[in-house]
């Protein structure tokens, strides 16, 4: 068998053997969340959660925690409010402060969110079956005749762990290492943070209920589903100490009387460490929900061409001021820019996060700068600014010359056996002078009789004694 | 009529050289079959990972020693982001894209100070007599990994944190033109801490919490 007709058989059986593989599933590695039930009319929930509930009214949900990682995890979820970020970024509260604690309690749409038992691991790329839905996991409260029995011996009776959401089976609902009573007790939330385990390529349904209270405001309440990782507390050290998570937004809102109006907060242009500078733009948030603004700052320079855009669609939270930091770096040859800012969002009052609708444009002032050029371009500039004070230079002794020798140069008849270089040597100049000075082009032969521009106080050669 | 059979034979043995010839038609053409494959969307997180990209156990940043002082409000400075730690932030989501923040708060919240373990203890978030933690993200590097870019980042500014105003503090922001899926290594955030005067000798500890969201 041929060497060709034996790759073509090896090529043909792995063919045949990946066609008889089953579909293959490929994850991003790491650890984080997502919604498990985003909504088909919002691309945005597949990433974030978006209500729209009105006062006293509860919804059911649930977030996936998925650790696609090589290693087993063991993490922390619990919800909490949000919080600004400098520059107006949405950030979300610690997990110290999302216990319900005396000194540090949830207050907005992070205290609103009951976590509810954690499902059976499945893979990380499983499906749920279409006819689970986030209802699936809660069943409505019933009224049971009081029963005082303690099933887990934690101190609460059935009754009470009914009312209060724990599980009447487990001392510790939520796996945080204390009892659900010595939680209760202290002031803490006995449902957070929920302790789970993952195995690698894993992930793990978080079902929670979200119920806004009949005494929360018209306009948007964002709060966070965390997940934190739970590290061994490091003993001893020094410097700053860190730990990571990752959090999904949590975005209700609050039917009512809605406004949606944004305003151009600024327009500076800073300067940038090393070389060039910072365009910041800043944007303020006038009205009572979130709104997804298109940002964009175009710069160009002096001929009017793009150099360089910015921007791209920002969340900005209701009550804030956003403004970010664009950098436009050192450009080689520097120069006068203009930079420009729009900004545009959708006032549908009716739309909230992911919503598309046509949309209102703001502009922005307009801000001109000015760029020095970098070390390498003004050596290089230099080096023509010298070139051609040069030419110039060159060019006016080349023009002055010929003045002078149209002034003072005086005319030669050629005579027979006089020759470019003769009559040069004998009038003390160079030949090419004479040559130039008279349009001579090679070979430079002179005919008797022609007359010639010579230098001044050159005079006719004597007649020449022949023997 | 021998002539068209003569014809048939002449096809066929055309035919069979052919095939013997150029095999490879013949055997893709009979096992053509469509690979499936499914790319699970992931999710968005951050890591601290060391120069070979393995998840750092207990990430930390040590702080430029000081000397005690009785009069003098002194600044000790670290580098959040060293290249034995980088921030990786990974955004593995599908498209939409989604616009996501990287912030850096006290893991204790604001109520948070710096702390030997024992009784001594001075602030993060105070003014700068009392000890105040500057955050500069101005001066980091962003180093997308594989193909991606840093189109639609932004890094944050120098903010100090302080207290009820402050807690805090972006390190960067990616606009919904920002790689999705995308990945970044973040380094050299710059962090200054002011130490008060007559501040107790101690080797002293801060738990910051970085937060992707």
């Amino acid at each position: 068998m041929s060497f060709s007709r034996l790759l073509v058989s090896v090529v043909a059986a792995l063919a045949t053997l990946l066609a008889a593989l089953p579909a293959v599933a490929i994850s991003y590695g790491g650890l984080g969340g997502r919604p498990a039930f985003p909504r088909p009319d919002n691309p945005r929930t597949n990433d974030i959660f978006v209500y729209t509930v009105e006062p006293g009214q509860t919804v059911a949900d649930g977030m996936f925690v998925i650790n696609t990682t090589d290693q087993t995890k063991t993490v922390w979820v619990y919800s909490a409010d949000a919080t600004p970020s400098s520059d107006g970024g949405f950030a979300c509260e610690q997990l110290s402060a999302s216990n319900q604690g005396a000194s540090a309690t949830k207050k907005d749409a992070g205290a609103w969110i009951t976590l509810g038992q954690p499902q059976p691991a499945l893979e990380a790329g499983a499906t749920l079956p279409p006819e689970v839905t986030a209802d699936s996991f809660f069943t409505p409260p019933t009224t049971t005749p009081t029963d005082d029995s303690d099933e887990d011996g934690d101190g609460l009776t059935a009754t009470d762990e009914a009312q209060r959401g724990t599980n009447p089976k487990l001392v510790d609902t939520d796996g945080d290492g204390f009892t659900d009573q010595q939680e209760i007790v202290s002031g803490y939330d006995p449902l957070q943070p929920v302790a789970l385990t993952l195995a690698p390529q894993t992930k793990i349904l978080v079902p929670f209920r979200l119920a806004v209270p009949g005494t929360a405001g018209v306009g948007e309440h964002d709060g966070c589903l965390l997940i934190q990782e739970k590290k061994p507390p490091v003993a001893g050290g020094e410097g700053v100490l860190i730990s990571t998570r990752t959090g999904l937004r949590v975005a209700v809102t609050v039917p009512g009387d809605i406004v949606r109006q944004l305003a151009i907060a600024g327009f500076e242009v800073r300067p940038r460490t090393p070389g060039g500078k910072v365009l910041r733009p800043s944007v303020r948030n006038e009205g009572n929900v979130s709104v997804d603004a298109e940002v964009a700052v175009v710069t160009k320079n002096l001929f009017g061409r793009t150099a360089m855009r910015h921007g791209g669609q920002y969340t900005i939270l209701r009550g804030q001021t956003s403004a970010w930091n664009f950098e436009f770096p050192q450009t080689f040859w520097g120069g006068w820019y203009t930079t420009a800012l729009t900004v545009a969002y959708n006032p549908d009052t009716g739309s909230g996060p992911g919503a598309n609708a046509s949309l209102t444009t703001l502009t922005g002032p307009t801000v001109r700068f000015f760029l020095w050029p970098t070390r390498s371009a003004l050596i290089i500039m230099a080096a023509a600014l010298l070139l051609l004070l040069l030419l110039v230079g060159l060019t006016m002794l080349a023009r002055k010359r010929r003045q002078l020798i149209s002034a003072t140069w005086v005319r030669y008849r050629v005579e027979t056996g006089d020759t470019i270089q003769e009559l040069a040597k004998r009038w003390g100049v160079s030949w090419k002078l004479l040559a130039r000075v008279n349009r001579l082009a090679a070979p430079y032969q002179l005919t008797a009789g022609v007359s010639l521009l010579s230098p001044p106080g050159s005079r006719p050669q004597p007649p020449r004694i022949t023997a | 009529m021998k002539r068209l059979r003569n014809t048939k034979v002449a096809i066929l043995i055309v035919s069979l050289l052919f095939s013997w010839s150029f095999p490879p038609q013949i055997i893709f053409a009979s096992s053509q079959t469509q690979l499936s494959q499914t790319i699970n969307a992931g999710t968005l997180g951050v890591d601290i990972v060391d120069a070979s990209n393995v998840t750092v156990g207990s990430p930390s940043v040590a702080f430029s020693a000081v000397t005690f002082n009785f009069d003098t409000v002194q600044n000790s400075t670290g580098t959040l982001g060293a290249s034995s730690q980088k921030i990786r932030l990974s955004n593995g989501r599908s498209a939409p894209a989604v616009a996501w923040n990287l912030t850096v708060a006290a893991a204790s919240g604001a109520t948070a100070l710096w702390s030997d373990g024992g009784s001594n203890t001075f602030d993060f978030n105070g003014s700068s007599a009392q000890g105040r933690l500057t955050v500069d993200a101005s001066v980091g590097t962003i180093t997308p990994t594989n193909s991606y870019t840093s189109t639609g980042l932004s890094k944050g500014s120098s903010t100090s944190f302080a207290q009820g105003t402050t807690d805090s503090i972006t390190l960067l922001s990616a606009s919904t033109s920002a790689d999705q899926p995308g990945r970044w290594d973040f380094t050299g955030v710059g962090l200054t801490q002011t130490i008060p005067a007559f501040q107790t000798p101690a080797a002293y500890t801060l738990s910051l919490a970085l937060t992707a969201t």
